[in-house]
Parts: structure tokens; C-alpha cells; sequence
């Protein structure tokens, strides 16, 4: 299906999702995949559909500009039909450009079908189907001026310049319980550096170049209950919950984004720091 | 009427145990309707279609999210993880000889008290997680 179709069947809490951008939720893994899965295919499926409407609409502007110029150095009929023809490619441009602001106004970040959906997808494997999972996302971009911490500019005078800015953005933590009894609490934090590089070759000409780079911060905190699980180290004795905190920094290229991989592994290591506790009920 | 005995979870494994469907074309074993594959016609079990597609278990995830099958892909991530990543899963239901391949963590059955399910009441009835 169409972008904007998938955008048309969207119900009204998943339109102001995608209005706001972010959302903090607090319901089982099958509701909220059902409610954010149908959000992340209209993303994926309006990535094309944005370039596409913003390729239509500069080239039937152009076209129309060039076929009014030929339309009135012409007489009679064909002024009046070349005319007409620039009128229609006008309108066709505007349709192009509503469609285009349209979607570019719902665009939300590609975390969501990259990280919390696959996330989500997880997750609901080990949560009683009853329980459920709190969520607090911030899907605008991670370069969005509210999150902008720095700006890095050493030389502001001739050629090449550098500048770069840094952004800090804790996009996305939540909690939940497993069947088994074990307590999760997660946060991810994006730190994007962006580096604009302005060079004058020989000839006066100016070129920039953008480079993004994103490093990933993912904290993971664990309880494990003792009546299931033995710690393998620093238990305490007595407790009824064993915490276990965990973290791992990633960096990587903004196209590729590693959240998802990170909070399975640190989940992961966690399991791998208890053991089977002994005679505990199974 | 039999239950499901495909194995529920990521991190730690449960039984399924929701009424079997059907039995899997290829393992024969009772299966709920939700642990069948879409991409099988619903014929065979989510872990024997993880098996089938080993080599592209781990592909990215995200890539077509509410056209792909969630729950089916997520059954071949989790067979590739387990290999890729040496995790054992903890087991939380009775040895069975069709997941010989996970190198599974099993809980002590003989010392175990009989009834306390994992999903987790305590002794007063609370739920084992408000007890904290
Ligand atoms: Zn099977
Ligand atoms: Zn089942």
C-alpha cells in the first residue's frame, strides 16, 4: 500500500503519535505493537514516497515555468492551450508539494522500526501477556534543535572551516517484568556529532561536506529474583532481589544504528551473571 | 485436547502451554495456532521454520515491520543469537529432546516446590515483583 494510504488508515491516537513524536505508554507488548508496528511501516514506506513527491514537485514547477515562457511568446491557440497546460502542471505541483509537506510532517525517526519495534518484538517473548511494558520514546531527529548541547567552531575566518555540533539525545527507556520474575529498566542515550566541513579549492569554489557520527550510550539495570536465580557474584545475603546494572557504549555511522543489537546483548550478560538457583521452584 | 509444546521466551524458556492447534507437519508436535508459521501456510511450528531459514535468522530487524511476521522472525533471531552469541537459555519447563541443540540452564526439578508458577505468585498471592 501507498504511504498516504497507510497514513489514512492510521487510527487517531496512532495520527497524534506520529503529530507529537513521542509517546510515553504503559501497556502489554501486543498492544503496543499493534499500535506503533502500523507508525514504523508508514515511516518505512514514506522514506521513498517523500523523495518521490519532492522529486515531482521541483520538476513539474520547472516544467510549468518553461511551458508558461513558450506559452506566452506564442499567439492564439496555442498560447491559450500552452497556457493551460502550465496551469495544470501548477496544479500538479501544488498537489505534489501538499503530499510532500504531508509527509514530511509525519516523519518520525527510523529508531522506531530499528530498535523499538524488533525491541518490542523480544521483549514480548518473555513478558506474561497481561503484563505490561512501560515506554517513554522521543522519536523526533536526533538533530533536532532541542537537543543541539554544543557547537564546536575553531576557526571562523578562511577556508578549509570546520564546525561541529553536538547533540544529546535520550531518546528512549522504559521497563517492564518478566514471566520469570526478573525486573528490567533500560535507557538509551544518542550523543551525534555532526561535522560540516567547508573546503575552496584553487579555483574559488566552495564545497561542504556533512558527516554524522552517533554514539549509542545503553544502561541496562536487572533485579533477578533469588528465589529462581543465584547470583554468581557480590550476593548479598538475605535479598530478595539480586540487581545487576550494565553498560555499553557503541559507535557507529547514523544509518546503522546499534540499539537494538546492545540491549539484547546487555540483557544477555546480565542472564549470564546468575545461576539456576538450587531447589528453586520451577 | 493437547497443549503447545513450542517454548516460550528469549532470555529463559517457558512452556507455551496454550491449547495445540494442530500438530507440526515436521516435528509432529502439538502446537498452538499462535507458535504456527504464516510463511508455512500454518503447517509447520515457528522453531522448524527457524531451523529451515538459519542463514538469514539474523538478518536486520526492522526491515519490514508490520509486513513481516513478527512473531516468526523473532524465533529465528532467537535460534541464530543462541548460536552466534554461546547463550544458554534458562529452562523453565520440563527436557525436551527437540531442543537438544540450545544449551539450555535447567532449574533443579527434584527440589523444587511443586507449584509456584513462573509467572510468580508468592506464598500471600502478590505477584513475586510488588515484593520488593
Ligand atoms: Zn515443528
Ligand atoms: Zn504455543
Amino acid at each position: 500500500m501507498s504511504a498516504t494510504g497507510l497514513l489514512r488508515k492510521l487510527s487517531d491516537e496512532q495520527k497524534s503519535i506520529l503529530a507529537a513524536k513521542s509517546v510515553k505508554l504503559n501497556r502489554p507488548a501486543d498492544e503496543l505493537l499493534a499500535l506503533l508496528k502500523p507508525i514504523a511501516a508508514f515511516d518505512v514506506a514514506a522514506a521513498p514516497a517523500r523523495k518521490q513527491a519532492g522529486c515531482s514537485l521541483a520538476a513539474l514547477i520547472v516544467l510549468s515555468v518553461v511551458v508558461a515562457i513558450y506559452g506566452v511568446n506564442q499567439e492564439g491557440n496555442l498560447r491559450f492551450v500552452s497556457l493551460g497546460l502550465a496551469g495544470a502542471l501548477l496544479v500538479g505541483a501544488i498537489i505534489s508539494g501538499t503530499t510532500w509537506r504531508k509527509l514530511q510532517a509525519a516523519d518520525v525517526s527510523d529508531n522506531l522500526s530499528k530498535i523499538v519495534i524488533p525491541f518490542l518484538t523480544i521483549l514480548r517473548e518473555d513478558v506474561a501477556p497481561a503484563e505490561p511494558v512501560a515506554l517513554d520514546i522521543d522519536l523526533t531527529a536526533g538533530d533536532a534543535k532541542k537537543k543541539l548541547t554544543q557547537t564546536i567552531n575553531p576557526k571562523t575566518k578562511g577556508y578549509p572551516k570546520l564546525v561541529t555540533t553536538v547533540y544529546l539525545d535520550p531518546w528512549f527507556e522504559g521497563s517492564a517484568v518478566f514471566a520469570d520474575g526478573t525486573q528490567l529498566k533500560w535507557k538509551v542515550v544518542d550523543r551525534l556529532r555532526v561535522t560540516k566541513k567547508t573546503k575552496k579549492n584553487p579555483r574559488g569554489k566552495i564545497k561542504m561536506k556533512t558527516k554524522t557520527k552517533v554514539r549509542s550510550d545503553v544502561r541496562v539495570t536487572m533485579a533477578f529474583p533469588t528465589k529462581h536465580y543465584a547470583p554468581k557474584h557480590n550476593a548479598v545475603p538475605g535479598e530478595k532481589r539480586h540487581e545487576v546494572k550494565l553498560a555499553k557504549r557503541t559507535k557507529g555511522a547514523a544509518e546503522t544504528p546499534q540499539g537494538f543489537p546492545m540491549l539484547i546483548d546487555l540483557i544477555a550478560d546480565g542472564y549470564r551473571k546468575v545461576n539456576a538457583q538450587k531447589g528453586a521452584a520451577r | 485436547m493437547n497443549e503447545c509444546m513450542s517454548k516460550q521466551g528469549f532470555f529463559s524458556l517457558r512452556p507455551c502451554g496454550e491449547p495445540a492447534a494442530t500438530n507440526c507437519a515436521t516435528c509432529s508436535r502439538p502446537v498452538c495456532s499462535r507458535h504456527l508459521s504464516p510463511t508455512s501456510g500454518f503447517t509447520q511450528c515457528l522453531d522448524c521454520t527457524a531451523r529451515g531459514v538459519e542463514g538469514d535468522a539474523l538478518r536486520q530487524p526492522g526491515s519490514n515491520p508490520g509486513v513481516d511476521d513478527d512473531r516468526e522472525w523473532a524465533y529465528g533471531y532467537r535460534r541464530g543469537y543462541y548460536a552466534s552469541h554461546s547463550y544458554a537459555p534458562f529452562n523453565y519447563g520440563d527436557d525436551d529432546s527437540y531442543y537438544d541443540d540450545y544449551d539450555m540452564r535447567s532449574f533443579d526439578r527434584d527440589l523444587g516446590t511443586s507449584n509456584a508458577g513462573i509467572t510468580g505468585t508468592d506464598a500471600d498471592g502478590k505477584p513475586d515483583w510488588t515484593d520488593s
